[in-house]
């Protein structure tokens, strides 16, 4: 009886789902038009591929047996060879992408020693294009040498070989997948709630978990399919612009599906609760969004950032499954991980879920108006570009130059998008929180409580990054300071002005209609993840919960200012005169518990 | 024979708990129609609800046949069928397969379900729009397949709420039919209406709901009776206005 029923809904679902237009849209048509345009251009990202490689040939040779490869050399148009003559000049390291020995023993047979840098991508190309072309030449070798010029200095170096799509795209995989089924999810889950339907299902007296299990493999085989697709799609264009060899499409295509499907295993039953909980499929979408800005920017940035495949990373869901796409390589190590990180979390959530469903409270809904459903979504698009732009193009762009990143970054993304919006903005009381004055306790109570905030704060940073050490760096200490009165200006004030405008009284006052709390949560996620700072998240976090708290509070932003202005005045007072308080436990600790202790009494006092 | 004994329930609304219900008692024999009656917010969808176990009652105990609700769905299953107020369908199903969904769920053996889909469909005229899809069709036949996905596999107490609303009044007539055919094999009714005429055509009690408590629960013509044949909507009307 059970099964029938089970396949029953999912067989409704499934059906539902594939007359739904937008859901194909998203899930089929979209990943067909893009991924295809990724691998056509992939090639085009690679500098290795285009420009031209400078050889030093060094040619000590008595004989013609390796006119060949000397042939085959000069045919290929890529290379630009520069004979060295030790006597006369030197191979420059700043100008050679590879060196080459040519040497004869005797009249019959030669000897080839190969010098290139597996630091540079460059150079790991020509010396791959180096070998194709000695293998189809048929030069006569006694043996070649081949040397990393890396390996005189350290010895660790990790080869890295060839630069496929699959593993320079792993969260294409990943994020069609995810669009496609948050789509679903709302609509199966949330929309049997709003439409009343849900309720129907109850009183058929079937057993309520095994409708929750019927959802979640809707969504499971859905995102599944669309997965294979995507895969299917760009095992296609590879062999259409014959950029890969059958077998090794295959054998990638393998250990994409192995590393990904644990992980949809875990992103169906995530989305399958975010559904379940939302009171409209509005609420849903929303909820969704947010989720997926911070699933994006996880795997994305999993994707652009070298990691060193700590333990740590490994047990994040998702990011070690990108992990294991970039090294291409299985083993018995990662698929515990895969099986610790995805299906712990995944069996946790269902068994919450299925709780959830047997209460009552799980048929409530609240329908909100459908209008602003996608100006919404604005907020976050730009957040999304903003982190790519972050990762890619910026920090060329700006160096290390503070003082241009702090002024493209705030004004850019901060002042000038929330003065818009918020003129934009056809809310009434959009205005309210900058109506007040503070008064001179509340001025002293905020900056008080951050400056405890803050100690609290670094003293676990200090003690987390200490986990660490070896492969991460603060953002902090990588930029060059300039100079007090600089620093207080580009760090403290501007960053505490637009950023409170943008966060606070634009985005925390945006998604209050969902209720303060929701808008402070959404905010700080929003926040922490806007910083760029993997490691430092949660701190963020908690800093984001501090100011839109004050913010909404007092119904106040110029607290928020003042005491986003302290927090960063306390940062840049330690890092220029290199004061090291927080690393103190007696600080820490006191901090901590002061911080405990008010959070305490604070809800004790609303309690009465 | 349904047996609501006690029931009360409540919910939290800003931390505060209120009754929905408060000690709500009576019983339906078979084969009776019983009209539900009551102004918006009295509690009427929370007791039909109740009643078919979809929420749990805070007190009380509501008995089908001298079993509890669940109980009675394991000895007979799928005999409690309930459409619930302002259900809109599965939007990108056909008609067909909506109503196929709810058979194979309800357990129905495919050749009577042929049947009876043939049957309804006609009485309902419904056959020209078997095959359309639902987003595609208008209220009232939304509606009608709502309807018929309860009553499809004849059930032995049918619960409705609200089934009038947005059908014309032909199609008033033939869900009435359906409903005393249901009657006549012995099934009983509980039909929530604000449709009081309906109510009046085909019930055979009302059971009015005010503010969660009940205020009147007699068989209609003995109401009537007493009322020197007034009908149901001015009896109804001095009852209200008198508390």
């Amino acid at each position: 009886m059970m099964l029938s029923t089970l396949f029953a809904i999912i067989k409704k679902d499934l059906t539902e789902i594939l007359r739904n237009k937008r859901a194909i849209i998203s899930a089929l048509f979209l990943p067909a038009l893009f991924i295809p345009l990724l691998v056509f251009f992939q090639p085009l990202f690679d500098v290795s591929s285009t420009a031209e490689i400078h050889v030093a040939l060094y040619d000590y040779t008595t004989n013609d047996a390796s006119t060949n490869f000397m042939k085959a050399l000069n045919a290929d148009e890529r290379f630009i060879i520069d004979k060295i003559n030790p006597l006369i000049n030197q191979a420059d390291e700043n100008k050679h992408d590879i060196s080459i020995l040519l040497h004869s023993e005797n009249t019959e047979q030669n000897q080839l020693m190969i010098v290139y840098n597996s630091n540079s991508l460059k150079s790991q190309k020509a010396y791959e294009y180096i070998t194709n072309i000695l293998i189809n030449s048929e030069v006569n070798t006694i043996y070649t040498t081949v040397t990393d010029i890396n390996d005189f200095e350290k010895t660790d170096t990790q080869s890295n070989n060839s630069n496929s799509p699959f593993k320079a795209y792993p969260w294409v995989f990943l994020l069609f997948g995810f669009s496609g089924a948050a789509f679903i999810a709302s609509e199966i889950v949330t929309g049997e709630k709003e439409r009343h339907t849900l309720e129907t299902l109850f009183s058929l007296q079937i057993n309520r978990p095994h409708i929750l299990i019927a959802k979640y493999f809707s969504i499971l085989i859905f995102s599944v399919l669309s997965l294979l697709f995507n895969l299917l799609i760009m095992g296609l264009s590879i062999v259409f612009f014959n950029t890969m060899a059958i077998g090794d499409l295959l054998n990638e295509i393998f250990i994409v599906v192995y590393a990904l499907f644990p992980a949809l295993f875990l992103l169906s039953a995530i989305l399958m609760h975010i559904s379940l909980m939302a009171k409209s499929i509005h609420e849903a979408r929303s909820i969704e969004s947010v989720f997926f800005l911070f699933f994006s920017a996880i795997i994305i940035g999993t994707s652009f950032i070298e990691l060193n495949s700590s333990i740590y990373l490994r047990l994040l869901p998702f990011v070690n499954s990108i992990i294991i796409i970039k090294e291409m390589h299985i083993s018995t190590l990662t698929a515990i991980y895969l099986l610790i990180s995805n299906f712990l979390p995944m069996l946790l959530l269902l068994q919450y879920g299925m709780i959830f469903i047997t209460k009552d409270k799980v048929l409530d809904i609240a329908i909100s108006p459908r209008k602003g459903r996608y100006k919404s979504l604005l907020p976050l698009i730009l957040v999304l570009i903003n982190y790519i732009l972050f990762i890619t193009i910026i920090p060329e762009w700006a160096g290390n130059n503070f003082i241009y990143r702090t002024l493209f970054t705030q004004f850019a993304f901060f002042l000038l998008p929330a003065i818009l919006l918020l003129s934009l903005n056809k809310r009434t009381n959009k205005w309210l929180l900058f109506k007040k004055t503070p008064r001179f306790t509340e001025i002293l109570l905020s900056s008080g409580f951050t400056i405890i905030i803050f100690f609290a704060i670094n003293y676990y940073q200090s003690y987390f990054n200490s986990l660490f050490t070896s492969n991460i760096i603060t953002a902090e200490k990588s930029l060059t300071i300039q100079g007090l009165w600089q620093s207080l200006l580009f760090m403290c004030l501007v960053p505490a002005l637009s950023e409170e405008l943008f966060f606070r009284a634009y985005l925390a006052e945006h998604w209050s209609r969902l209720g303060d709390r929701k808008g402070i949560f959404i905010s700080a996620i929003i926040f922490a993840l806007f910083h760029q700072n993997n490691n430092e998240l949660f701190s963020l976090f908690i800093l984001g919960i501090w100011f839109a708290y004050l913010a909404f509070h007092y119904r106040n932003i110029w607290l928020a200012i003042i005491a986003h202005f302290t927090n960063n005045l306390l940062v840049v007072i330690h890092s220029h005169f290199n004061l090291e308080f927080y690393k103190s436990h007696i600080v820490g600790i006191c901090s901590l518990a002061l911080l405990f202790t008010a959070v305490y009494l604070a809800r004790a006092k609303k309690n009465i | 024979m349904i047996k609501v004994d006690k029931v009360s329930k409540t919910f939290t609304k800003n931390n505060e708990l209120f009754y929905a219900l408060r000690d709500i008692n009576f019983e339906l024999n078979n084969g009776e129609i019983c009209g539900l009656i009551g102004l918006n917010g009295a509690g009427k969808t929370t007791l039909l609800r109740l009643m078919v176990g979809v929420y749990s009652c805070t007190n009380g105990l509501i008995n089908y046949d001298e079993q509890n609700i669940k109980d009675f769905n394991k000895s007979h299953p799928f005999q409690i069928s309930f459409l619930s107020s302002d259900t809109q369908v599965y939007q990108r199903l056909t008609i067909r397969e909506y109503l196929h969904f709810f058979a194979k769920i309800k357990q129905i053996e495919k050749h009577t379900f042929e049947k009876r889909l043939l049957e309804y469909s006609q009485k309902l005229n419904l056959e020209s729009e078997l095959d359309s899809i639902l987003e595609h069709t208008s209220t009232g036949t939304k509606q009608k397949a709502a309807f018929l996905s309860a009553v499809i596999n004849q059930p032995q107490y049918l619960i409705l709420d609200e089934p009038f609303a947005n059908v014309d009044i032909l199609m008033v007539d033939e869900m009435l039919n359906i409903i005393k055919d249901l009657q006549y094999n012995g099934s009983s009714v509980i039909i929530s209406s604000h449709n009081l005429y309906e109510i009046e055509s085909i019930a055979d009690s009302v059971l009015l709901i005010d503010s969660g408590l009940i205020k009147l629960r007699e068989s209609l013509t003995l109401l009537k009776n007493e009322n020197q044949g007034n009908t149901l909507k001015s009896i109804i009307l001095e009852l209200l206005k008198e508390s």
